[in-house]
């Protein structure tokens, strides 16, 4: 994007345009401080109401001053440095202050160099219109602070003077020269020289004895330490070099002066101008180009216009950010859609397919009365239930054939019941074992932990030893007799004995000589035994 | 850099609207289209994802139902038609004849097979001379879950319970084993059974009075579908 610039002097305001493809510095237009001037420059805001303008001032009527001040930080310093400011420029607004460096004695103070335009009305007319017709104003920059950026350029010194030319752009006349005098790479104080029209044939002895006049009042205000050599360098323009260069050597060759071509200067910059005439002026318009640079003088008013453009770059940059975004996101769900629609589509394919087979098994199974899944599960019920079936008949005939040898014996009631001890893994071991497959085949049908699935049928027996004539240890007798006959016979699986009819510790208080009126003597010699008959697991 | 009198600058300064009210109109354009974008695109991948979920359903039920008509296909063998039949056959599952099974209700199925036991324990028991029998059945029937049935077929199970005062303990024996061989009486097994003894003494020429007594409860099953 290019840059547009504009450079007040005392003599002119101009406007130039540096092109960001082929980073060449033109002149737009020239604006003489009239009526007509203003509706120039009124005609050129208008043209391009959206590029910001840098506006460079390079005046006679910018003062300088050095102050030392109590080394502080943060707010205070902020203070400080305005309340300074106030009492040093307390007629203009247009001031800026930057601090150089501290004392490298006493107490360290900050070295600030306070700068301010003297003169506020050089700024205004120009500055009204900038304002009443919106323009982006990026900053108000001082001529003689970006002079500073040449330093690097130049014979290094600890203190130099900058000798500099101003030409009037119109006439191209000699308007008067600048001297710049920087200690240790910092602005101490600029100076400018106007010549008269009649001292334009002899500029270069003007020039050679402000040197010596500035030399001396730096000596006398003991800006350069005794035998501290000045380095004097002299900006010249290409026409003036060979003239001043012999003027130079001729007359001082007891300065130590140095002469630099402005062209030489300009090349060695990288900067390209439209014709070859070398202003000051245009090449510290075109360092704007390059880089960012401090404002110096423009307050926030002034530069309210290129905030709100920063922040409608901002907003626009959102804008897109967001329907960037939004398409982003919006691009990938579209994508995990689109394969989820042919993720959909494939198992659609699957249905349909699977739907089809299982029409053609079903037509297979035309001539079964039911479905042939509904004949599975009825069978699989039917063999769960069947398994399940049992009758008491067989171990209580058993039961009651051991019975008739222990006559004894009183039997008061029998529970019978049957129950299994894991249904759902038999049921799937018994329905595996019925598949073709496996056939033949001997199949261990246990659950999960290992234990082997059975129907077990239980017949508790309760009864009593009758006769009894309170002889326990003769009724255990019988009892022991009753139950060792019980486990002879292999129908049964397992006797427990719940309830025995003797147990001396169980029975403690309850039996005895010494318990003959005992309210709670016990009588009859009872008990209660669980007889235990497992079945294998399968159908009948 | 400091100014001399910031304060009055701010005072001074007002905003100026105009100069990114466009810009703002834009930034609203810019988030509603966002928000647009977002919400339709979401709203079409969710609508697709549900459809895809519900077809991985109706896919996972057609593969259930290709894969039990395929085992039961597989599993199913003269010996299993055997048993279906004599399933059928004793009543464990009602075929409708000339009707569509939907309309045999469970409670024709019931009833009538309640009617049956009736009537051979009518026919039964007078042959046992059993000097007192009750009999009832639950009030209701409960469904008897099997969890390897994962189909319409649904198994139903009906509390049957007997108290019978007997003389000898064989003749509970007897009956049960009676119904038993009952051919149409239905699918049943005996959860059950306690005999207790009633008297002491047994005299052998007093039959008209119980000597023992015995409740048993047997569990009939039917197996119904129910689509």
């Amino acid at each position: 994007m290019n840059k547009r610039i504009l450079y007040l002097s005392d003599f002119e305001i101009i406007s130039y345009e540096v092109s960001a493809v082929t980073r060449t510095l033109s002149q737009i237009q020239y604006f003489p401080n009239t009526p007509e001037g203003h509706q120039q420059f009124i005609d050129y805001l208008q043209q391009d109401i959206h590029t910001p303008l840098y506006y460079l001032v390079d005046t006679i009527q910018e003062e300088y001053q050095v102050i030392s001040l109590p080394h502080v930080t943060g707010g205070d310093r902020q203070r400080l440095f305005q309340h300074r400011m106030k009492r040093t420029f307390e007629y203009t607004s247009y001031t800026y202050a930057v601090v150089q460096g501290r004392e490298s004695q006493g107490r360290g103070d900050d070295r600030v160099l306070f700068t301010a335009l003297s003169n506020p009305e050089l700024l205004q007319p120009w500055l009204s219109l900038i304002q009443k017709y919106k323009i982006p104003l990026v900053g108000i920059y001082s001529a003689v602070l970006l002079t500073q950026q040449f330093l690097k350029y130049l014979p290094e010194s600890s203190h130099i003077l900058l000798v500099t030319c101003v030409v009037q752009t119109q006439s191209q006349n000699l308007q008067g020269i600048r001297q710049t005098f920087f200690a240790k790479q910092q602005l101490q104080l600029s100076r400018f020289v106007p010549l008269k029209p009649s001292q334009q044939h002899e500029y270069t002895t003007v020039i050679l004895e402000q040197i010596v006049k500035m030399q001396r009042y730096l000596d006398s205000a003991r800006f350069v330490p005794l035998n501290t050599p000045l380095s004097i360098v002299i900006l010249t323009p290409s026409y003036l070099y060979e003239n001043m260069q012999q003027v130079v050597k001729n007359t001082r060759n007891d300065f130590n002066i140095t002469l630099i071509d402005c062209s030489d200067l300009l090349e060695h910059l990288g900067l390209r101008l439209e014709n070859d005439t070398f202003w000051l002026q245009t090449t510290l318009a075109q360092q704007l180009f390059y880089g960012w640079h401090k404002n110096h003088y423009a307050k926030p008013i002034d530069k309210q216009y290129f905030f709100y453009r920063r922040l409608r770059q901002v907003i626009y940059a959102l804008s897109a950010g967001f329907l960037l975004a939004a398409i982003s996101y919006s691009s990938w769900e579209f994508y995990q859609s689109f394969s989820m629609r042919q993720m959909g589509y494939e198992i659609t394919h699957k249905i349909t397919e699977r739907e089809k087979q299982i029409a053609q098994l079903r037509e297979k199974q035309m001539n079964l009365p039911l479905k042939i899944e509904y004949i599975r599960s009825i069978v699989d019920a039917g063999n769960h239930i069947v398994a399940h079936h049992l009758l008491p008949q067989p171990s209580l005939v058993k039961l009651s054939e051991v019975l008739a040898q222990h006559p004894q014996l009183k039997i008061h009631r029998l529970i019978w019941n049957s129950n299994s001890n894991e249904r759902l893994a038999a049921d799937t071991a018994v329905r595996a074992k019925s598949l073709p497959e496996n056939r033949g085949k001997p199949i261990e049908i246990k659950d999960k932990s290992g234990v082997k699935p059975e129907i077990i049928e239980m017949i508790r027996v309760v009864g009593e030893i009758y006769p009894f004539d309170g002889n326990f240890k003769a009724a255990l007798l019988r009892f022991k007799r009753f139950t060792n006959e019980l486990r002879k016979q292999p129908l049964f699986s397992e006797i427990k004995e719940v309830d025995i009819p003797y147990d001396p510790l169980a029975l403690q208080g309850q039996i005895g000589g010494m318990q003959e009126n005992a309210p709670n003597r016990v009588k009859n010699a009872s008990f209660t035994i669980d007889i235990l008959i497992k079945h294998a697991y399968d159908k009948k | 850099m400091t100014k001399n009198n910031p304060k009055l600058d701010k005072i001074a300064m007002k905003i100026d609207w105009s100069a990114f009210s466009y810009a703002m109109v834009v930034l609203f354009i810019s988030l509603l289209a966002s928000g647009g974008f977002i919400f339709i695109s979401y709203e079409y991948t969710r609508e697709l994802y549900d459809w895809k979920i519900r077809q991985e359903q109706v896919l996972a039920n057609a593969e259930r139902k290709y894969r039990e008509i395929e085992e039961s296909a597989a599993v199913l063998t003269p010996e299993d038609f055997n048993q279906f039949n004599y399933l059928v056959t004793r009543g464990f599952f009602k075929m409708a004849q000339e009707v569509t099974l939907e309309e045999v209700t469970l409670e024709e199925v019931l009833l009538e097979t309640t009617e049956q036991i009736k009537t051979v324990l009518d026919t039964l028991l007078p042959q046992f001379k059993i000097p007192t029998v009750k009999w009832k059945f639950a009030n209701q029937q409960t469904p008897y879950e099997l969890p390897m049935i994962q189909n319409a077929v649904q198994i139903y199970q009906m509390p049957l319970t007997l108290e019978l005062g007997i003389l000898h303990e064989a003749d509970v024996l007897n009956l049960l084993q009676a119904i038993e061989s009952q051919k149409n009486i239905g699918l049943f097994n005996i959860e059950n059974c306690e005999i207790k003894r009633l008297s002491d003494n047994l005299v052998v020429t007093k039959v008209d009075k119980p000597y023992f007594e015995a409740i048993c409860v047997l569990n009939w099953f039917m197996a119904k579908i129910e689509e």
